[in-house]
Parts: structure tokens; sequence; C-alpha cells
């Protein structure tokens, strides 16, 4: 296989700090949606999560800068991810007839292994998401006497059908898995790893991813049991 | 002992290979697992057949040369052993083995279970050395360097550049191989004139002879008959993106 000379950032090297940073960047904004999120768990009617809600609409042109950034970092993710996994297989276009693990330092995984699948089963699964919510239907209620959207309401709603609360959760196995790898693997393609870092990354990706998708899991389940309609 | 082997067969290059199943008796348990496949290939020849052609040379782990994937494991099921090293006691009596060559496109089949790994010689040529006049041995201890710099170094020249760490590779990446020799001189002053370069160059010719990516999978140290860290590989990419700063673009 000849192919001309690549360089800098499109490089097999530059192409997985490209997803290192990428996927770290939305690894960040999991962490802080779902700090977001879980104001559901607050028995205030909603009105906790409403007004988080409203203050972030309210940071206008911020808001968007960062919407923009988590489109541009999410699409640039996914099409260098899906370009490393096309080189990956032209690399050995005739498989191994026996293929084993000699296991030890080895940190190959289910997840490792399918870090495409799960990654394109996310990348399904936020589209219909944003759909959903965001994009979803305009409620409106009055808090302090100021006017707002009434997301907590159509959060309910949603996850009070099962097949989305159910759906939604056996989704966030497929972000644990991916994150599991993920992790702490962007850590090691930025370079950021040594001796005595390593077992520290490597149980850091495993707790976040635990704790992360975790998080997103309980979220829908929890509604469509415990919380009543508002 | 005795023991059923699935060996693959190609006649050249561009020819079709497929596996032929053999079986070889009067085997010694002490026997290297290469010493067997002479006793295969003599038991062959007085057959009129043609014998498996298979790399080897020093046969006491050192030179890098030997290389089978064997039951799906390059260099076999031990860890930290070459194939020459790996010993017919570790494969019980009857066993049927399968043995391939170290699979990768950038590692084209010559014959049989001999594949042409010139593609590593051509990643050193790109910038795995270091620039000097030649002439009399410098002293030994002219350049002060720490104990554990020097113990890390040697780890990565520890390197015999066999390829296992291609072959055990999903995704067959040089990315052990290339670090490796990116980090012993990377970690040593005599190797820091020409870093940037170096590890442009390196990589560059990596990705030119079709490697895949790394995938941080970690299957190349487990493969790896001389246990070489894929902290190394961490150490590749610090180099790469300090050269992404401050070095020239080559």
């Amino acid at each position: 296989m000849r192919m001309e000379k690549p360089k800098g950032w499109n490089t097999t090297v530059g192409k997985k700090v490209i997803m290192g940073l990428t996927g770290l960047f939305l690894v960040l904004y999991l962490i802080v949606h779902l700090a977001g999120n879980l104001t559901v768990f607050i028995p205030d009617g909603g009105r906790t999560m409403n007004l988080y809600s409203h203050t972030l609409h309210k940071t206008g042109p911020l808001l968007w800068i960062i919407r923009i950034l988590l489109l541009l970092g999410f699409i640039y993710h996914i099409i260098t991810g899906i370009q490393v996994t096309l080189r990956n297989r032209r690399a050995r276009s005739e498989r191994y007839a026996m293929y084993a693990s000699k296991g030890g330092p080895s940190k190959m995984s289910p997840a490792s292994r399918w870090m495409i699948i799960t990654g394109l089963l996310i990348a399904v699964f936020v589209p219909i998401h944003v759909n959903m919510f965001s994009l979803g239907p305009y409620y409106e209620t009055v808090i302090n006497g100021e006017p707002m959207r009434d997301i907590y309401r159509l959060v309910v709603e949603r996850f009070k059908e099962p097949e989305v609360a159910f759906g939604y959760a056996a989704f966030m196995l497929f972000l644990c898995a991916h994150l599991i790898h993920g992790i702490w693997s962007a850590f090691q393609s930025l370079g950021a790893n040594n001796r005595r870092l390593m077992p520290f990354l490597y149980s850091l990706g495993t707790v976040l991813s635990i704790l992360i998708a975790g998080g997103f899991f309980v979220l829908p389940i929890y509604t469509y049991f415990f919380i009543p309609l508002p | 002992m005795k023991y059923h082997l699935r060996i693959w067969r190609q006649a050249g290059p561009d020819k079709p290979g497929r596996f032929e199943d053999y079986t070889v008796d009067n085997i010694e348990p002490d026997m290297s697992f290469l010493e067997m496949l002479d006793i295969l290939n003599e038991q062959l020849i007085k057959e009129g057949k043609e014998p498996i052609a298979f790399d080897s040379d020093c046969r006491e782990g050192i030179c890098g040369m030997c290389g089978l994937v064997i039951n799906g494991m390059a260099h076999g099921p031990r860890r930290l052993t070459t194939t020459c090293e790996l010993r017919m006691r570790h494969f019980p009596d009857g066993a049927t083995i399968t043995v391939e060559p170290f699979r990768a496109e950038a590692f084209p089949i010559i014959k049989d279970l001999v594949v042409d790994r010139s593609a590593l010689d051509r990643i050193i040529a790109a910038g795995g050395y270091i620039s000097v006049n030649t002439g009399s041995a410098p002293d030994a201890n002219a350049i002060p360097i720490p104990k554990h710099i020097a113990e890390e170094a040697m780890d990565a020249a520890a390197c015999i550049g066999c390829g296992a760490c291609v072959a055990a590779c999903p995704n067959a990446s040089a990315a052990l191989f290339t670090a490796a020799k990116i980090s012993h001189l990377a970690l040593l002053p005599q190797g820091h004139p020409e870093r940037e370069r170096r590890v442009q160059r390196m990589v560059a010719q990596m990705d030119l002879e079709g490697f895949g990516n790394c995938s941080n999978h970690g299957e190349c140290e487990a493969a790896c008959p001389k246990g070489i860290s894929i902290l190394n590989i961490a150490r590749m990419r610090r180099e790469f993106l300090r050269a992404q700063v401050r070095g020239p673009v080559v």
C-alpha cells in the first residue's frame, strides 16, 4: 500500500492526538451535562432544573460558541475515528485464521476492540436525543414571575414512555464501554502518560466511565418509576 | 511427543496461500519450536516434498529474525519469549498447533512463513540514528547520564526489531517498534539535537509503509519478547507534539 508521505496532523500519531483532544473535550461536556441533569432528582417539581436551563440560555452568544465547538468536536471525532478504523482494516487485509491475546500487560478488551461500533451507536443516539429534548415541544412555566421553558416537564413526559426510558438507558451501556477504553486511551494518545501515571489514569478512566454512564443510565429509569408527571 | 501441525503454505509473494496439515513424531520436550520445524522439514525432504520456509538466525532470542504466529499469538503462547526460545514442552503431547506468518500489508509474504520486514529498516533509515563524526570511541562517562535515564533508554533499546508488535496488533501498527527506537535516542543527550526531525521523519515513514494506527490495545507489549512498554508510545507522541510546536516540518 503506497500513499503520499503524511505530515503533521495527518499522520497516524497526529490523528490519534485529534481523537484524544476531541474525546476529552466531549467527556468534559458530558460531566457538565450530567451535573445539570442530576437536578431532576431534586424533588421541587423541576424548579431547579428549569432555572438552571434558563440561566444557561441567558448566556446567549457564549452558549452558541459552546454549541458550535461541541458540534465541531463531535463531527471531527467521528470523521477521524472512521478514517482511523478504515486505515486499520487496510493494514491487515488477510486476517489471521487464529488470533489470541497473551494477556499480561495487554489492555485489549471488547471495549477497546469495539470502539467504532459503540462510537457509531452514540453518533446515532445524539441527534435523536437533541431532537427529542432541545428541539422538542416548548412548554412554558413561570418561576419567580419570569416566564421560561419547562424543560423538566418535557424530560419527565418523555421518560414516562417505557421505550424512551429503557432505550435511552441501553445506549448508556454503549457509552460506558466507549469511555472505559476512551478516557485512559485519550491521555495515552496525547502522550500524557508515564510509569507513575499509568495505574492512576487507567483507574480514573474506569471510574469516570461508570460514574458518567451510570448517572445517565439511572436518570431515565428513576424518572420512569419514581417521578410523577408535573 | 507427537504433534499435528496446521501450517500456512504459500509458494510466493503473489501466489495464493492455504493451510496444510502435517504430523511430526519423536519430538523431545526440550526441543525448540524451530528444531521441531527442522525435523518436519527433514521429513518433508526425505519424502521428496518442498520444505517449509521460515526465518531464523541466532536461535538464542537476540537477533529478531525468527517470528511465527503460533496458535494466534506472535512468538507463541509464552510471554517474553521468541519463537526460537519456545520449547515444545509448552505444548501438550498430541496437540494440534496452527502456524501462520506475521500478517500485515507492510510485511508482504515472501514464501510460506517468511515475511519481508524491511519496512522496519526503512523506518530506522528515516531517522533512527544520531549523526556523529566517526573516530575513536568517546570516554565512557564523558557525558553524565542519570542511572534511571540510562536504564529507561536501555529498556527501549532492547528492541530486536522482530516485528511481533506489528503481528500482534489488531491494527498491524508499528507504533511500539517506532516508539522504542525514538525513545532510546530521545532519552539520551546524544539524541537531543535531532529529536524533532527524527520523530517527524520516522512517523512519516511508518505511515508510508502502510502500518495501522495505534489504538492503545497494548497487545504489542504483551507479545514483545523484550517486554517493551507502551509507555514508549506515549513518549513518541510527546516527541511528536514537541516537534509540531518547535521543530521543522519535514
